[in-house]
């Protein structure tokens, strides 16, 4: 039962991360897009539209990753005071 | 009977969850259109995290604020559905006398 159970867990895991990141993708290439992304006639990307997206990426990435950080410690912090209300009324 | 509670729960879960990832999706975006707007370095800097994190606590707050209302809501239009309904039984056992 549990090398199949885990199987398809694991795939279920696998689709919910392809979807999130095809999202992530989505949203990031928006982003980049909107901000460095500036000349319109040439058939090129610039120097400095390179450099831009380069970074850009990088940085949507961070920030993921620090907003992820602050939902974690903001949780954390929830279910310390729930705590501290729990073990004050016993 | 239980088999079908139980993928019922399971599709309720996977909805909620689901809604949940794309609501952080959307917050990321959101605090990164605001606070994100130069690409002079590669790494975030203090203003960028000092205002991503405001960013990400007022998000919070609208969001429970939201479900705050929806909350409210709901209450009261079931107990608006339910004054109804009794008016219907007192008029039925009115008009049977």
């Amino acid at each position: 039962m549990n090398s199949i159970t885990q199987q398809t867990t694991d795939k279920q895991e696998q689709k919910k991360l392809v979807k999130f990141f095809n999202l992530q993708f989505r949203k990031m290439m928006e982003q980049c897009h909107k901000k460095c992304i500036t000349t319109k006639n040439k058939g090129k990307l610039g120097i400095a539209e390179k450099a831009c997206t380069d970074r850009c990426v990088i940085k949507y990435i961070q920030t993921t990753a620090y907003v992820n950080e602050l939902l974690n410690s903001f949780s954390q912090e929830v279910d310390q005071t729930l705590q501290t209300q729990q073990s004050q009324q016993k | 009977m239980g088999a079908s509670n139980s993928k019922h729960e399971k599709d309720i879960a996977y909805i909620k969850e689901k809604n949940q990832v794309e609501s952080i999706i959307r917050l990321v975006d959101v605090c990164f259109d605001q606070c994100v707007n130069s690409f002079s370095r590669r790494d975030l800097n203090k203003r960028e995290k000092l205002c991503t994190t405001q960013c990400v606590k007022k998000f919070l707050e609208f969001t429970q604020r939201i479900e705050e209302r929806i909350e409210e809501q709901s209450i009261s239009e079931r107990q608006k559905m339910e004054t109804r309904r009794n008016e219907e039984i007192k008029k039925h056992f009115a008009n049977q006398n």
